[in-house]
């Protein structure tokens, strides 16, 4: 198999029927999936089969997807997110997992793993206080409604959209930071070398 | 809504999750296709949100790819076999196009069974005639035959005498003989040279005799035949031929006359 894929080639690939395509997109996406997946579906192997239905729904639904309307992640992460709830709801809530199982246990794994993007999970999330926090886990990787948080949570619909914007400008201000500190450390390293070899 | 308005009504964050109903996905949409600005700030939410799933990734086994291939496989024969099973429904449909265009098709066949029936038919019908022809162009054979054998018996007879012509001073090449034969009363003319004739006009033989009117005879042209029969009439003194019109003329034109044969 041909090396790191643009998004563009792997949606291509798919499109072609190229089964190396789906492989290219498994390893970027199946395990970000599988997060949202996981979360919402506590047994492992009904989350996998659940991860398998997405990617086959991936690869049977590419011609609907429109690039132009959304990243890739964005339109397979919805499918997951779907699939995982549909089959927790034929299933009668057997395989929803309690809100409080989550914890940082996978977050500290995942993060060593995807520590070549320079990014601390635990400073970056560290940086949403509890409320924000919990709506963004909510939300985002257990498919909660805005209705479902609004009741749950006892708080306004509208709140509901304002704690959610809130809290995805701090992840996009902190990841800037993140982003910004990683090149600048770069630079600094560049700028030592430089000194050093002249 | 303008794009200002789009970004800070929350709606951008809520369609990255997938919790926007129709009109208002359809909203969104409008204003990422019109605005710039609103295509940024929905990338900006995408990536913050995608690095948000990133770290939370769980560990996945990859069995769940090779499964997922097995699937799109057995997903790939079953459609093969379904298109298979569906053949007989295809072949169905063949069939009914078989059936559809078999009326035309025997229509066709029949057709051209009609046609090939028809030429053979024809082709028969000439054959016959062509035979009936031949039997026609047999029996005239046959009959020529034996006319050319009855004169060539009547020349040999011992009772046959030759009368030649004597030419008359129009026409001095004319070489004709007269094989006349009084026991059986026939006469044959062998033509060795006779005059050219114009359109429309022939050579007639005459009976002279006397000092009676000329008796018209047979009217005939130049053929293939060299000897050919003529008329018989007893007791005549001679025999004349004149050139007259092709039907024949009741008395001679003696200003055409070719020669005389003198039988006494």
């Amino acid at each position: 198999m041909k090396g790191v894929q643009t998004e563009q080639e792997i949606i291509l690939m798919i499109r072609n029927r190229n089964q190396n395509g789906l492989s290219h997109f498994y390893h970027r996406y199946a395990q970000p999936l599988m997060g949202i997946i996981g979360r919402i579906i506590k047994e492992t192997v009904i989350a996998e089969e659940v991860l398998q239905q997405t990617l086959l729904k991936v690869w049977n639904k590419i011609d609907t997807y429109d690039p132009n309307k959304s990243a890739l992640f964005t339109w397979s992460s919805i499918i997951a997110r779907n699939t995982a709830l549909d089959k927790v709801r034929l299933a009668g809530y057997q395989y929803r997992k309690n809100q409080e199982e989550i914890d940082d246990h996978h977050l500290t794994q995942i993060t060593e793993q995807a520590s070549g993007d320079k990014i601390d999970a635990h400073k970056l999330l560290s940086k949403l206080d509890s409320k924000h926090r919990i709506l963004v886990e909510k939300m985002y990787l257990h498919g909660y409604s805005q209705k479902a948080i609004s009741e749950e949570m006892n708080i306004p619909l509208g709140t509901v959209k304002t704690r959610l914007r809130s809290a995805i400008l701090i992840l996009r201000q902190e990841l800037k930071n993140e982003k910004g500190l990683f090149l600048s450390s770069l630079a600094i390293i560049g700028y030592i070398i430089y000194k050093l070899v002249s | 809504m303008t794009a200002e308005e789009i970004i800070d009504s929350g709606l951008l964050e809520l369609y990255v999750l997938g919790q926007l109903d129709a009109e208002e996905s359809n909203l969104v949409e409008q204003s990422i296709a019109k605005y710039e600005v609103v295509r940024a700030e929905l990338r900006d939410i995408e990536k913050a949100l995608g690095q948000y799933a990133m770290l939370h990734s769980l560990d996945v086994d990859q069995s769940v790819l090779d499964r997922t291939i097995d699937s799109i496989n057995t997903q790939n024969t079953d459609s093969i076999a379904r298109e298979e099973y569906h053949k007989p429904s295809d072949v169905g449909i063949s069939n009914k196009t078989i059936w559809s265009w078999l009326g035309p098709l025997s229509a066709i066949a029949a057709s051209i069974a009609m046609i090939v029936i028809f030429i053979q038919i024809d082709r028969l019908s000439q054959l016959t005639d062509d035979m009936e022809s031949l039997i026609v162009e047999c029996e005239e054979s046959q009959n020529k035959l034996q006319t050319q054998e009855e004169i060539f018996a009547g020349i040999q007879s011992q009772d046959n005498r030759m009368i030649l012509i004597e030419p008359s001073e129009k026409y001095p090449e004319t070489r004709l003989i007269i094989h006349n034969n009084t026991v059986q009363n026939i006469n044959y003319l062998q033509i060795n040279n006779l005059p050219e004739l114009s359109d429309g006009l022939a050579f007639q033989l005459w009976s002279l005799k006397g000092t009676n009117e000329p008796i018209p005879l047979s009217v005939f042209r130049r053929g293939e035949d060299l000897i050919i029969p003529i008329e018989y009439v007893d007791n005549t003194d001679a025999y004349a031929i004149t050139i007259e019109p092709e039907s024949g003329s009741e008395s001679p034109n003696l200003e055409e006359l070719i020669g005389v044969f003198v039988m006494s």
